[in-house]
């Protein structure tokens, strides 16, 4: 049985806060590139964006969790969230819009 | 992860069963809205196609002669158990759209039935509750039920990677061994409808995408008035057929029955279900026929389109979709279950009452274990435990007792009362808070019992209560071949006895099962 300390909480605290709030910012992100890089019209690309959310952000949850500490779970959402801000940026700057 | 199963489960479970049992029940909504208004009749000879528009038609043109738009729902399928009338008046001056006007008529007589004085929220209110929960701002209720679907979908996910065994566990059930017989129930509910618990889970987000995430499309919608708006038109457009304005000049509209014959060559007989006329008596009068809704899963919005002045077919209208706006109605189509015919409506309402069942075991689990794990290691039980014990008895069998009181109240309130809806909804919620008070203060191997025994007289007694208060009952709709009106009295009969069951069930594992008491703590328990 794994003691409950301080620590303990604090990691669960944070993995629980990266899978929701860090979750919520990463799939919106991955939307929005969805939106940009799918060839496809906007509002087509990003019905599908829309319709397939839930799915990345099941499988964020779940990445938060199963990391084997809360450190690299964020790590992970980092390594995730860094191209996609890219491309959003790029797609921002050059101004598409559906 | 079977940490992150158990934790996102219980945190979501008491009002995912409220979802799961509300949702379920929408399966039967217009049967309910059905029982729910007694005053309706029965048509047990409704009549042809033909004779039912004959009928529709003329009370249409002495009431309405010069209305925008009329329509009429045919009697048949689950749409309509009685012949119902509707017609728009064109637009006052300053309005967008004109006031609509609603009549049930006698299919023999062609007089309309008044059946208001006993008003009903009906299945309507009590299915729309699973998402829109009640006494809560709409965009709020929304919001809250998009987080806890998208908990309740991660935990399905997470239960599916914890059990390993899926196939075995179709076929393991071990009765009478405690916390394994639940554990193998709960996995029994959960594997043999993973299918449609994923799907209804997972199409519940599509209703609402745009209020749970809506930062990209206002992001790309910035300029537009309503984003949310421009996001519905640019993703969601509802192709409808042309219609030309009325041409002001007066013809005649064709006899309505006389197009019967043209609908049955196209579709079969018995497809259609409701008339919708535009600008009737006009030179470009348009009458559009469309099918029942179990015609496809997706209902997509196919119509017959014809001359209202001459009785040609002008169009057979099929919209057609891009792909995903296409997935996005079958999905959708899957989660309401509108296409579902009454063999399909009963897997449906058994997978349903399954989806509750596994959240319902689910949550006893969640309790029992650590009670277990607890007395085994010889600790206190704590507040926590305490807590959730009486939570989820509120639920489990508070919930269908709020429910019956519902139906209850649609019996016993004045008829005439001007909140009448209102107040069977807080007949409703009263119940259910007194539910949830109850076993704060009663020994909780006494409530359990008592809870299970109110559950099955309030279900068992709905069909003498609806005996007493109107013609309707068992001895009326047997014999007349009212099976909705019937059919509802005999479930609630069959839920009454499930209650009971229970309640025996429960009495005699008490009556077995040495009960411990923690000194400190005065919490029962039983073994595994």
């Amino acid at each position: 049985v794994k003691a409950i300390d301080a620590a303990y909480r604090w990691s669960v605290a944070s993995r629980f806060i990266a899978a929701a709030a860090g979750g919520y910012a990463v799939v919106s992100l991955l939307q929005l590139a969805l939106t940009a890089v799918l060839p496809v019209e906007g509002y087509k690309a990003l019905l599908f964006s829309h319709q397939t959310g839930y799915l990345y952000y099941t499988g964020i949850i779940i990445w938060c969790f199963a990391a084997r500490s809360a450190q690299r779970a964020w790590l992970g959402l980092a390594l995730v969230a860094l191209p996609l801000l890219l491309v959003d940026a790029w797609y921002w700057t050059h101004g598409g819009l559906p | 992860m079977s940490w992150l199963h158990t934790w996102l489960g219980l945190v979501a479970g008491w009002v995912l069963y409220f979802v799961y049992l509300t949702g379920t029940l929408g399966y039967l909504d217009k049967e309910i809205d059905y029982w729910m208004t007694p005053d309706r009749p029965y048509f047990a000879q409704p009549g042809t196609p033909q004779q039912q528009l004959d009928v529709a038609q003329a009370r249409l043109q002495q009431v309405a002669p010069g209305a925008e738009r009329w329509n009429i729902q045919l009697i048949g399928g689950r749409e309509a158990p009685s012949l119902d009338i509707a017609w728009t008046d064109p637009p006052q001056a300053g309005q967008v759209r004109g006031t609509t006007h609603r009549e049930t008529l006698d299919p023999q007589a062609g007089q309309p039935i008044d059946y208001s004085a006993r008003a009903t929220g009906g299945g309507q209110v009590l299915y729309k509750m699973h998402y829109q929960l009640a006494y809560l701002p709409y965009d709020k209720a929304i919001l809250i039920i998009m987080v806890l679907t998208l908990v309740m979908f991660a935990a399905m996910v997470t239960g599916i990677i914890v059990h390993k065994n899926i196939f075995k566990d179709f076929f393991t059930f071990r009765p009478g061994k405690g916390q394994r017989s639940w554990l193998d129930g709960h996995n029994f509910l959960s594997v043999t409808a993973l299918p449609f618990h994923l799907i209804v889970t997972y199409s519940g987000f599509l209703f609402f995408t745009y209020q749970f995430m809506p930062s990209v499309p206002n992001l790309l919608y910035a300029e537009a008035r309503s984003a949310g708006g421009q996001f519905y038109q640019g993703v969601y457009p509802y192709p409808q057929p042309a219609l030309p304005e009325a041409a002001h000049a007066a013809a005649p509209l064709v006899p309505l029955a006389s197009l019967v014959a043209q609908v049955e060559q196209s579709w079969g007989r018995g497809v259609a279900t409701a008339v919708e006329v535009h600008h009737p008596g006009d030179a470009n009068a348009r009458v559009l026929v469309k099918p029942q809704e179990t015609v496809s899963i997706a209902f997509p919005e196919n119509s017959l389109v014809f001359d209202g002045a001459n009785g040609r077919l002008l169009e057979d209208f099929r919209p057609v979709h891009y792909p995903s706006a296409t997935a996005d109605h079958v999905m959708k189509g899957l989660h309401k279950g509108l296409f579902a015919n009454w063999f399909l409506r009963l897997l449906l309402l058994f997978m349903g009452v399954g989806g509750t069942a596994m959240v319902g075991t689910g949550l006893l689990l969640w309790a029992n274990a650590r009670r277990t794990r607890l007395l085994a290691s010889g600790k206190p039980l704590h507040f926590g435990i305490w807590l959730v014990d009486r939570l989820n008895v509120g639920t489990v069998v508070g919930v269908p007792v709020a429910i019956a009181a519902y139906f209850w109240a649609n019996r016993l309130l004045p008829v005439g009362l001007a909140t009448r809806a209102e107040w069977e909804v807080h007949a409703m919620y009263l119940t259910l808070a007194a539910m949830f008070a109850w076993p704060m203060v009663r020994p909780f191997e006494k409530v359990r019992v008592e809870m299970l025994w109110l559950c099955a007289a309030a279900w068992a007694l709905l069909p003498v209560i609806n005996a007493l208060t109107t013609t309707r009952h068992l001895g009326h709709s047997l014999p007349q071949g009212d099976w909705i009106m019937a059919g509802f009295d005999l479930t609630a009969l069959a839920c009454g006895a499930t209650a009971a069951a229970f309640a025996v069930k429960v009495r005699r594992s008490m009556a077995t099962a040495p009960v411990r008491r923690h000194p400190r703590t005065a919490i029962s328990a039983e073994p595994a």
